[in-house]
């Protein structure tokens, strides 16, 4: 008879379960954080326009991702050494001798998957995508901006349009200045402006440019359709601002950053192939990784109730072993669904089937007699 | 050599090779599996030659972990056998096992600096195939007399948009075109306007000049930097004296030798944590000694990382990137080593 109670022996293994699990994920989430941290800052485009505010946005909302996509890692570790501690300690034995199947003392811990099944559900399907597509919008604005120019003296600087060169800078004071501008008057039409100078002056204002006023020298304009008029003159002062370059581009947004309902009514729509197929790959790898979620719980369960005398070694090698079985797998089926779309939406369920018939055969065959 | 010195030695080239042939293996794995996955992505074709072509870089990167886990597990071996109370009892100190690991980290470094960046980089230009770009937006350089400012520039000779001026002659040129004729051995000009300033100015406009002030293609034009993994550190260093010489900015390339200095350094700190740790119980544990070395090879490495961002957006000079991660792992390991009293 279904009890909604459970004897406290069957909370043993879930209550070790979950409190090694929630330190797996912590250390998991803690090493993916530090490699997107890694991975953002060694964007090739970003030092131009790094800012502390925005890339810390960018990396906060990377979290429910990150816990997602470390779920299945802290899963499997903590099953193994869950099952290595109760066994360790002896008390699995004394649960089996009072008469407990393997089934009675995880029917907690199964239900405790079901309902991480579910949380992963909109975690996979909802919460990572949406804020996932708020970092990368905070990653590209970071990638599209120059906004960090540091003036060197001897070298040329471009910012925006212009571009500035000074033999010797020293705090804000330039010395021998030649500054450059290639530009399009409101007309239309191209210019290009040489000033020479022998003095100057910049202010950088955060975020906006830089003001520059130059002292005694020369100004060439020169009409880039109109090769035989040169405007020059000589100046005394001389004042121009140099904004910042900021673009602001409409960016295609991949399958990957929207909400599996978003994809569906996308879809509904969508008459490129190309597109039908890419988001129903998106599709279907978040409903295998759904799926997974439990598989990996039973999967990891029965091989650590099978294997629970076997070393600690044996357990982390059990869960690198899988890991890396569930992405190979899942690799190759990405091999057979580029080649052949119309599999697209069975084969990535490929992994998790595998999977789900290794457990029934260690099960049937091998656990439920030992 | 002393037979105490030669034996440690053995014990450390022993791991460092058997260290180094597992995780070639892990590193072959799981290039081939993230290639493998991007290529299907991009629906191109599994190169095993690029997958091949990129371990030695990825090896070189992960040198200085190596190190660490080669010398936490020399100093595991001896003391999980108890032979270091043996060595200890001939009247032997602690410093004894130091001196040869230390020896090793700088055949180790000479060797990363003289063969294995050059090697590295080399094969994983090959792999990447993408270490140049043949067009470049904005290049602007001043040479001796000459300043030459161009929208665009191709490193076989087409610039386009281009001012020019020889501060000996006092002639300004602003052209549409500005070409290398590899037969005259000659740029040409086409379209634009020629500046004299003498105690006049004379304007003149053409539409076919030949410019003798200029230097060739090899000289003026220098690449973007796409990727500074591509060169070994001498290749960096001579990239620099060129951009130097032409006024352009070097920052990048900078920042990027030190920072490959700052990696190969980092072997030479792998073998004194390693020693402090050796003084520890954690050492006594096989799996705990991996751990912790991992570890703390991952926190220098993160750290010198973050020195190197930093740099790059210029808060910090360049000779920072090595200078600072390296100072304070150095001062902390003295520290720690002054305050046990370890040697």
């Amino acid at each position: 008879m279904f009890k909604l109670k459970p004897y406290k022996v069957e909370t043993v293994f879930a209550d070790c379960f979950i409190r090694y699990l929630l330190v797996s994920l912590v250390i998991f989430s803690s090493i993916f954080f530090i490699y997107s941290f890694i991975q953002i800052i060694n964007e090739k485009d970003i030092v131009k326009g790094i800012s502390g505010y925005y890339f810390a946005k960018t990396l906060l909302y990377l979290i429910p991702s990150i816990i997602s996509t470390s779920l299945p890692f802290s899963i499997i570790f903590s099953v193994f050494f869950a099952v290595g501690e109760l066994s360790l300690r002896g008390e699995l034995n004394a649960i089996r001798v009072g008469g407990y199947s393997y089934g009675e003392i995880s029917r907690t811990f199964l239900i405790f998957m079901i309902m991480l099944t579910g949380i992963s559900y909109f975690l996979i399907n909802d919460i990572a995508p949406k804020y996932n597509l708020k970092s990368r919008e905070y990653l590209r604005t970071m990638i599209n901006r120059v906004t960090n120019i540091n003036l060197k003296s001897g070298s040329f600087e471009n910012i925006s349009s212009f571009t500035i060169y000074s033999d010797k800078i020293y705090g804000n004071e330039m010395n021998k200045v030649y500054l450059f501008e290639n530009g399009r008057t409101h007309y239309d039409s191209d210019f290009f402006i040489k000033i020479e100078a022998e003095k100057g002056i910049y202010n950088i204002l955060k975020e906006k440019g830089i003001s520059i006023t130059l002292y005694d020298g020369k100004i060439y304009h020169i009409d880039k359709e109109k090769y035989h008029i040169l405007n020059l003159g000589k100046f005394e002062e001389y004042s121009a601002f140099m904004p910042f370059e900021i673009t602001q581009k409409d960016y295609y947004t991949p399958p990957k950053y929207l909400k599996t309902s978003e994809l569906k009514t996308i879809l509904k729509n969508e008459l490129n192939p190309k597109e039908i197929y890419k988001i129903k790959k998106e599709i279907t790898q978040r409903r295998s990784a759904v799926v997974s979620i439990i598989i990996f719980g039973i999967i990891s369960a029965i091989l650590a109730f099978y294997f629970e005398r076997d070393s600690k070694y044996f357990a982390f090698l059990s869960s690198i072993g899988i890991i890396l079985f569930y992405y190979a797998v899942n690799i190759f089926s990405n091999i057979i669904a580029e080649k052949n779309p119309k599999f697209t939406e069975i084969v990535f369920f490929a992994s998790p089937f595998l999977m789900a018939v290794l457990s029934s055969y260690f099960y049937i065959f091998k656990l439920r007699n030992k | 050599m002393k037979k105490i010195s030669s034996y440690i030695t053995k014990k450390f080239i022993f791991y460092f090779i058997a260290i180094t042939l597992i995780i070639s293996l892990f590193v072959t794995v799981i290039n081939l599996f993230e290639t493998a996955n991007m290529m299907t992505r991009k629906g191109e074709d599994i190169s095993l030659k690029n997958v091949l072509f990129q371990i030695p870089y990825y090896l070189h990167l992960i040198t200085p972990l190596i190190t660490m886990l080669s010398a936490f597990m020399t100093f595991n071996y001896f003391v999980s056998t108890n032979e270091y109370k043996a060595i200890y009892a001939s009247g032997y100190s602690k410093t004894v096992f130091l001196y040869p690991l230390i020896a090793l980290s700088l055949a180790i470094m000479l060797f990363s600096l003289l063969f294995a960046d050059k090697f590295s980089a080399q094969l994983y230009r090959k792999a990447k195939n993408k270490s140049e770009k043949p067009e470049l937006a904005n290049l602007y350089i001043k040479k001796d007399n000459l300043i030459l400012g161009a929208q665009k520039a191709d490193t076989s000779g087409i610039l386009k948009d281009v001012y020019m001026e020889d501060a000996s002659t006092k002639i300004k040129i602003k052209t549409d075109t500005l070409r290398w004729d590899k037969k005259q051995n000659a740029w040409k000009a086409r379209n634009g306007i020629l500046i004299e300033e003498s105690s006049r100015v004379k304007t003149s406009s053409f539409t076919s000049i030949n410019i003798d002030f200029i230097p060739e293609p090899n000289i003026i034009i220098v690449s973007d930097l796409t990727d500074g993994n591509s060169y070994g550190i001498f290749e960096l260093i001579s990239r620099i004296i060129k951009l130097r010489n032409l006024s352009m900015k070097t920052t990048e390339e900078t920042v990027f030798v030190y920072f490959k200095i700052s990696l190969i350094l980092i072997n030479f700190i792998a073998v004194i944590i390693a020693f402090i740790f050796a003084q520890t119980d954690i050492i006594k544990n096989k799996s705990l000694s991996a751990s912790a070395a991992m570890l703390i090879s991952f926190i220098i490495w993160f750290g010198v990382i973050a020195a190197k961002r930093v740099a790059d957006i210029e808060v910090i000079e360049p000779y920072m990137v090595a200078l600072i991660p390296h100072s304070i792992f150095i001062i902390g390991s003295l520290y720690i080593i002054y305050r046990k009293k370890l040697i």
